[in-house]
């Protein structure tokens, strides 16, 4: 019983999930606010679940609720709600049937509970099954342009998802049982062959491929371009920090990190996503591309720093990703602002000029933006500060030079658009705000202002949840 | 008594400048004119009782550097500072009887300008001495009302107090004083001392108008007449004999120090005669006959700088009374300039004609008496040019069919009775003060036998010729070495430099390539990352290649 | 009544809590008033109070910092963040304030977006309190870059410069200055462990490699601030085409940091092999000011002899700084006062030509002789710019070139060729405005400037005579 319980919570989102179906079916006058309202009860209930069941674990390695994984989890389900909060005045102004949409999302948060909280291979790969596909289906909802390209991301899926089945198949046949401990031990000790090299390639491929760092970036960065803006959101802030809640976990438990034919090449894929992401800022003009690519460098910049995964490390990447997500929900608020004519503005050629007719929108822009670019008196100088602090105490120079050429290059990418949105003359008649939006985003200010005055009342709080 | 007097014209000027009176304006100006002479008189009482004024204030003080503000006045100094407080009561004097615009405010200005003087005279330390020769240039481009004057003025001083600046700034560097007397010591401690001998040449030079900076005066040809007497004789060409005498010192760091001076000084007294003899205009003669003072002053400095006060008295005091009869003419013919347009006068002046005479004769005397035991060759030289200029001067303007249009010629009177009650005063003033000796009278004698054969026959009619050459009249040679020379090639090497380095190699060539490379990269880049199923099997394939490069390299 | 404890931080709180302000005031066309300009105004003279009651409570004579407040910032790292004031900073932070009246005086009439460019000023003069007032390194770092933000938003905005990639490389080779200070700040919190007030640094030896890279990433990113080759060029192609004088006034502060930090951070003792990057920096600081200078003569552009002007005087006081000699330091202090006053005001007469200029549709040539007043003050300005003795500037510049005419007389020539060549630029432009016969030509009638902001500018000229007469003699009436 015990067991099945630690499982609770997410069972919970499915069935809400599964609700949302039958109410949008059979029940008439429903509004998006019906469904988010659901959404809403449905993650505090997850969250109270989490927090309850948090030393409930299924035997051996499938299934485990520790302090982290709750931690990683709540923080999840926090950004969900919020997103989901903006999402509803979206689905309100567009009129549009919002029960997929918080539907695929609820059962997103799930698939993700279970990455973040298994350390057996099959289970991790059932997750990233799930939350490949439910991306997919989020990105295609109510897409009604071109979906050539989401369907050529299907298919690569499918690709990468076959790589990972026929590892997994393969592992399978050589290691009994899925879990991550048995599978390090028959790589150190035994011989291993081209095939057993192939097969770890692609499992190893397939975990990078949800947390969408270089090489397998490029599919995801599209979808966000021409998906909604609320599934945008969903795609992009869930899953990439779930993975990395997920291969923080893994790497601890089962000491993965130690692991050199891991370490190593997942240190150099890190590296080039910081630049491969700072370099493609710079000509971009989709506001959503932009955030990908940032979260791309972001996601780089906190794997990079998780050298040793000591307690300082694994803090100052936490607080430098935190502080990430805060910002890109931030700039995902100001997005759900900037409606023209009823239509939602996605290029920055659109907002071009916005501080003549938006100017708080406009100030707020930029201060998301220097917060992920790591300018001081702004939160995200504290997560610099961190990360940079601990490539010094490691003596990784050469680490902290590239990152300060990656940090120039963000800069500058930056730049450009904060020139276009104050400096240039407006392109067109923008609508009134929306309200959900502006809460969210005084929220993000004033947490911005506490971190700025006081960092250390979150570093702190933040140390004593992960110990 | 003196710090009183002092610190009285400094308000007196400052006030003078502030409130402007519109109405009764010659009642303020002989107000004024009074205030400074009853200031004279105390100065010239205190002088003749042998009082000396001793004063020291410490001005700034912090960490090792103390600058002291000292009044410090003996007999010498005195002696120099009555002869510019003479003049320039005789300045505001006339400034009574003249319609003058900003006639209060000039007035103001030498009030200003005197403490200025004192406080030059009485520096003990290079900062004092500094200060003080800038206020008197600043003072001198407030009182000039004419704006090309005062830009070639401004530029002529400023590069000359700067250069002051400069030797004062390295001898402070290398003697770690600021004491003035301590210059002397340069020679034992300090550094580049041919280097300091030849700005300090510079700087005098230009700020006392010597060969080739004194077209800056000529300018101001174009002032009144009071003004630009006034200017001449009370402004910066006195105040940069009264900075040599304070720092002749530095003269003999090189053994060519007051060789330069003097060739200088005679270079500058050639281009006096030069200017004298062959220009038309009364008030650039005027400027000449100020140039061979100044020629002539250099170089009695540079020979005996103790007796500053008997060179600087006895050579302005000469020099000032033919200016004066210069401006007495310009009165009396209505304002006319170019003695071209003079001649036969004599008939209607005769007495101007007489006095103008004999204060040339007391002049002459006064300046013998004083200067020729100093150097009585020059004196003797100097007194024959001015005799012979005076006659040839007096000639075109006295003798000869006349020039003058019907109207001057109508108007003309002896009634310039300002100038002459100025000149019957510095008669008797000299009168006290000649010492009539033997050797007074072949001097007389002779400069009269000048005088009268230069007057009467006119051997140099052939100059008045050049009256007519405009190239003589107009053109200023040194300016234009100046533009060609000087300017010129800064201009070309400005724009040179702008359009070379900062605009070529930085812009063009530097910024432009790494531009233009940086942009072709992201342009690939952006194309690479716009997804297609081939990008993304694509960086598939590269992260596959990585993967096995990694094991190869483990290996 | 307020302890020490809290004077300092509220020298950076009240341009903040104006810059709100400002952004809440409301203005109203029908009664015509100008809340956010008289808040903003209002917030700067607050501040300059707060300054001479910072004057009263510290000991002239006392050398390091005082009146200290430390704050505990974050526990993992450990940093501390302190706050201290010498007469140093504070003379700064004052000649930065009446500079900012100055400047908003002029721009009273300017009505072009005029909230924005108060708040963002206001935001900047924050930062830059900050900044002058940090103790400890990682709070002179961080207001170090942060005062970029809001000059880069003034650039963009009010800058009306032409061709926006000036702004930047403008805004990117400062940031490349800021990301070495950066990399040698968290080097040298690690490598000292927790001494890192901002007295403490100039006493550290070199002597290792890691120290010299420390020492050296902290001289490029300070003198990339200054317009010194090869930096000169974008600061020259910024400042040169700003027209909007507020904006000039606060990029001329950007070169400022750089010498502040200097004057802070230069070792007392620096090791023999070092002697030859002193020396090249020297040569290279001499040749850009002959260079600025030079371009500035032949340049026309008013603007451009202003800045020609700015550049050759702070490579100097750079120079001076570089002797390391504590009288010369206080002197460029003192000279920096007068030097920051007689540039803003010269900029706002320039703008203010620049204006009726455009409004009469007519040259400048001779444009003086039809404003009486503003001649006046155009003139004072125009002298004490020279160097002229009613300015501390005077005294200041002599100690100043005594000391470099003594170490490398050569350089010390061409440094003073430069300094002649700016001056007389200065004064051609002088002379070309207060040319009577070109001005003659124009039958107009116009208005003078207004007898507030000439009184306003008397009293500036009355600090500058009496900053010559004694530079602290504020302190007397205090």
């Amino acid at each position: 019983m015990p067991n099945i319980l630690s499982v609770l919570p997410e069972i919970l989102l499915i069935i809400i999930a599964l609700l949302f179906f039958l109410i949008d079916k059979y029940r008439a006058n429903n509004t998006p606010k019906t469904f988010y309202s659901l959404s809403k009860y449905g993650l505090f209930f997850y969250i109270l679940g989490e927090i309850t069941l948090q030393y409930f674990h299924i035997n051996g390695d499938l299934f485990h609720n520790t302090g982290s994984t709750i931690f990683y989890k709540i923080i999840l389900s926090i950004s969900a709600w919020i997103i989901f909060s903006m999402s509803c005045k979206w689905f309100l102004s567009k009129n549009l049937n919002s029960a997929l949409f918080y539907g695929l999302s609820l059962w997103l948060l799930s698939a993700l509970s279970l990455i973040l909280s298994s350390a057996n291979l099959g289970l991790i790969g059932l997750g990233i099954v799930l939350s490949l596909l439910i991306e997919y289906k989020l990105s295609v909802i109510f897409n009604e342009e071109d979906t050539q390209s989401e369907k050529k991301y299907g298919i690569f899926s499918i690709f990468v998802l076959l790589m990972m089945f026929v590892s997994l198949y393969y592992f399978g046949q050589k290691i009994s049982g899925l879990d991550v401990v048995s599978f390090i031990k028959y790589y150190k000790s035994s011989t291993t062959n081209i095939f057993d090299k192939m097969a770890y390639m692609g499992l190893l491929l397939s975990l990078i491929y949800l947390i969408g760092i270089f090489p397998l970036h490029a599919g995801k960065v599209q979808i966000h371009q021409n998906s909604i803006l609320p599934s945008s959101a969903v795609i992009q802030i869930l899953p990439m920090f779930a993975g990395y809640g997920s291969f923080v976990y893994l790497s601890k438990q089962t000491g993965i990190m130690g692991f050199e034919e891991v370490y190593y090449i997942i240190e150099l894929f890190a590296f080039l996503s910081i630049f491969v992401g700072a370099l493609s800022l710079i000509r971009e003009n989709n506001l959503k591309v932009i955030i990908s690519y940032s979260s791309l460098y972001a996601v780089g910049v906190s794997i990079l720093t998780l050298k040793n995964f000591d307690k300082a490390n694994e803090l100052s990447s936490l607080i430098y990703l935190i502080i990430f997500m805060v910002s890109i929900l931030g700039i995902y608020g100001i997005l759900f602002c900037l409606k023209s004519k009823g239509e939602y503005l996605s290029e920055l050629s659109s907002v071009q000029g916005l501080y003549s007719q938006k100017p708080m929108l406009a100030v707020l822009l930029c201060i998301f933006l220097m917060s992920i670019a790591g300018m001081p008196l702004s939160l995200g100088f504290v997560g610099k500060l961190q990360i940079v602090d601990s490539f010094v105490l490691q003596e990784e120079y050469w680490v902290m030079f590239f990152f300060f050429m990656a940090f120039f290059l963000i800069l500058i990418a930056y730049l450009n658009i904060i020139s276009q949105v104050f400096f240039s003359e407006k392109s067109q008649h923008l609508d009134r705000i929306n309200n959900g939006s502006v809460f969210w985003i005084s929220v993000f200010i004033v947490v911005f202002l506490i971190g700025i005055l006081n960092p250390a009342f979150y570093i702190e709080n933040l140390e004593k949840i992960l110990r | 008594m003196m710090i009183n007097n002092i610190f009285a014209l400094f308000l007196v000027g400052v006030l003078g400048n502030i409130f402007i009176m519109k109405r009764a304006k010659t009642l303020v100006s002989f107000f004024l004119c009074v205030l400074l002479g009853i200031t004279s008189y105390v100065l010239i009482h205190t002088y003749l009782l042998g009082q000396d004024t001793k004063f020291s204030l410490i001005w700034l003080k912090y960490l090792n550097l103390e600058v002291n503000i000292d009044l410090y006045l003996n007999k010498t100094l005195y002696q120099i500072l009555i002869p510019i407080f003479i003049l320039s009561v005789c300045a505001s004097f006339f400034s009574i009887f003249q319609k003058d615009e900003g006639g209060q405010r000039f007035v103001s200005f030498i009030f200003l300008n005197l403490c200025f003087y004192i406080i030059l005279l009485s520096s003990k330390n290079m900062v004092q001495l500094l200060v003080a020769s800038n206020l008197i240039s600043v003072i001198g481009f407030c009182q000039i009302n004419d704006v090309d004057a005062r830009k070639k003025y401004a530029f002529y001083n400023f590069l000359s107090d700067i250069t002051l600046f400069s030797i004062c700034s390295l001898c402070y560097a290398y003697l770690n004083t600021l004491d003035i007397n301590a210059v002397e010591l340069y020679q034992k401690t300090g550094a580049h001392k041919d280097l300091v001998v030849i700005l300090f040449i510079f700087a005098i030079s230009i700020k006392s108008g010597l060969l080739m900076f004194h077209n800056q005066f000529y300018d101001m040809s174009v002032l009144q007449f009071n003004r630009l007497n006034y200017l001449l004789y009370c402004g910066t060409p006195t105040a940069g004999m009264i900075i040599l005498y304070k720092l002749i010192g530095i003269l003999n760091l090189s053994d060519y120090g007051l060789i330069s001076i003097k060739l200088l000084a005679l270079g500058t007294f050639l281009s006096g005669l030069y200017n004298a003899f062959l220009k038309d205009n009364l008030k650039e003669k005027a400027v000449g006959i100020a140039q061979l003072n100044w020629g002539m002053s250099f170089y009695l400095i540079s020979v005996s700088p103790n007796n500053m006060g008997q060179i600087l008295g006895a050579g302005l005091f000469l020099s000032y009374l033919l200016n004066l009869m210069a401006y007495s003419v310009y009165n009396i013919s209505s304002y006319e300039q170019n003695i071209s347009k003079m001649g036969g006068f004599i008939k209607k002046l005769k007495f101007s004609f007489a006095l103008y005479f004999i204060s040339f004769i007391c002049g002459i005397n006064l300046f013998w008496s004083n200067l020729s035991p100093i150097s009585s060759v020059i004196c003797f030289i100097y007194i024959l040019v001015l005799s012979l200029f005076l006659g040839y001067a007096f000639h075109q303007i006295f003798l000869g069919v006349t020039q003058a249009d019907e109207r001057v010629y109508a108007l003309l009177k002896n009634n310039n009775w300002s100038v002459y009650l100025i000149m019957i005063l510095f008669c008797l003033i000299a009168f006290r003060y000649i010492n009539i000796d033997k050797e007074a009278l072949p001097i007389n004698i002779i400069s009269f036998l000048v005088f009268l054969i230069s007057f009467i026959f006119y051997p140099l009619r052939n100059l008045a010729h050049f009256y007519q050459n405009e190239q003589i009249q107009e053109t200023d040679i040194y300016a234009d070495i100046f533009e060609y020379i000087v300017l010129a090639p800064l201009i070309i090497l400005g724009r040179i430099l702008w359009l070379l380095v900062d605009f070529i190699l930085i812009e063009r060539t530097i910024i432009n390539t790494l531009n233009n490379l940086f942009s072709k990269f992201l342009i690939l880049l952006q194309k690479a990352n716009h997804f297609s199923l081939r990008t993304s099997f694509a960086y598939l394939a590269l992260g596959f290649l990585l993967l096995m490069l990694w094991q190869y390299i483990r290996k | 009544m307020l302890n020490n404890f809290s004077h300092l931080s509220l020298i950076i709180l009240i341009p903040f809590l104006g810059m709100l302000f400002t952004l809440a005031a409301k203005d109203s066309d029908e009664i015509k008033t100008n809340n956010a300009y008289n808040v903003a105004i209002f917030t700067v003279i607050s501040n300059i109070i707060m300054l001479m009651r910072m004057f009263s409570l510290i000991k002239v004579d006392t050398a390091g910092l005082q009146l200290t407040e430390k704050y505990a910032w974050m526990k993992n790292p450990d940093i501390n963040i302190m706050l201290g004031v010498d007469i140093l900073s504070l003379m700064m932070l004052l000649a930065i304030h009446i500079a900012y009246i100055i400047g908003y005086v002029g721009i009273r009439n300017n009505n072009k977006k005029q909230k924005s460019l108060l708040v963002l000023s206001l935001l900047f003069l924050s930062m830059v309190n900050g900044f002058f007032i940090s103790g400890d390194i990682f709070s002179f770092y961080m207001f170090f870059e942060a005062m970029l933000i809001p000059l880069f938003l003034l650039l963009g905005m009010f800058g009306d410069i032409k061709r926006k990639e000036y702004i930047n490389r403008f805004f990117v080779y400062n940031m490349v200055g800021a990301i070495l200070f950066f990399a040698a700040v968290v080097l040298l919190f690690n490598y000292q462990k927790g001494v890192l007030g901002l007295q403490q640094l100039s006493l550290m030896d070199l002597s290792n490699r890691l120290e010299y890279f420390i020492w050296g990433a902290i001289f490029l990113s300070l003198l990339s601030r200054i317009p010194v080759w090869p930096f000169h060029y974008w600061i020259s192609s910024v400042d040169s085409n700003l027209r909007n004088p507020m904006v000039f006034i606060i990029s001329i502060i950007i070169p400022l940091t750089g010498l502040y930090g200097f004057i802070r951070f230069l070792p007392q003792t620096l090791p023999q092999v070092l002697d030859i990057v002193i020396l090249i920096l020297q040569i290279i600081s001499v040749i850009t000011m002959l260079f600025i200078a030079l371009i500035g003569f032949t340049n026309k552009d008013r603007q451009y002899k202003i800045f020609s002007y700015v550049t050759v005087y702070y490579i100097m006081y750079l120079l001076g700084i570089i002797t390391g000699k504590e009288v010369i330091l206080l002197n460029i202090v003192y000279s920096l006062f007068s030097y920051l006053l007689i540039v803003a005001s010269l900029e706002i007469f320039s703008y203010y030509l620049y204006k009726e200029q455009s409004q009469y549709s007519i040259l400048d040539d001779g444009m003086l002789c039809a404003y009486p007043r503003l001649s006046l003050l155009y003139s004072f300005m125009s002298l004490a710019a020279v160097g002229l003795p009613i300015s501390s500037l005077f005294l200041s510049n002599f100690l100043i070139l005594s000391n470099l005419l003594a170490s490398n007389i050569q350089m010390g020539i061409i440094m003073l060729l430069a300094i002649i060549i700016v001056s007389c630029a200065l004064l051609n432009e002088f002379f070309r405005l207060r040319d009577f016969e070109k001005w003659s030509l124009n039958i107009i009638e116009v208005k003078d400037i207004s007898p507030k902001f000439f009184s306003l500018m008397i009293f500036v000229c009355f600090c500058l005579l009496m900053s010559f007469i004694k530079p602290l003699w504020f302190l007397f009436i205090l």
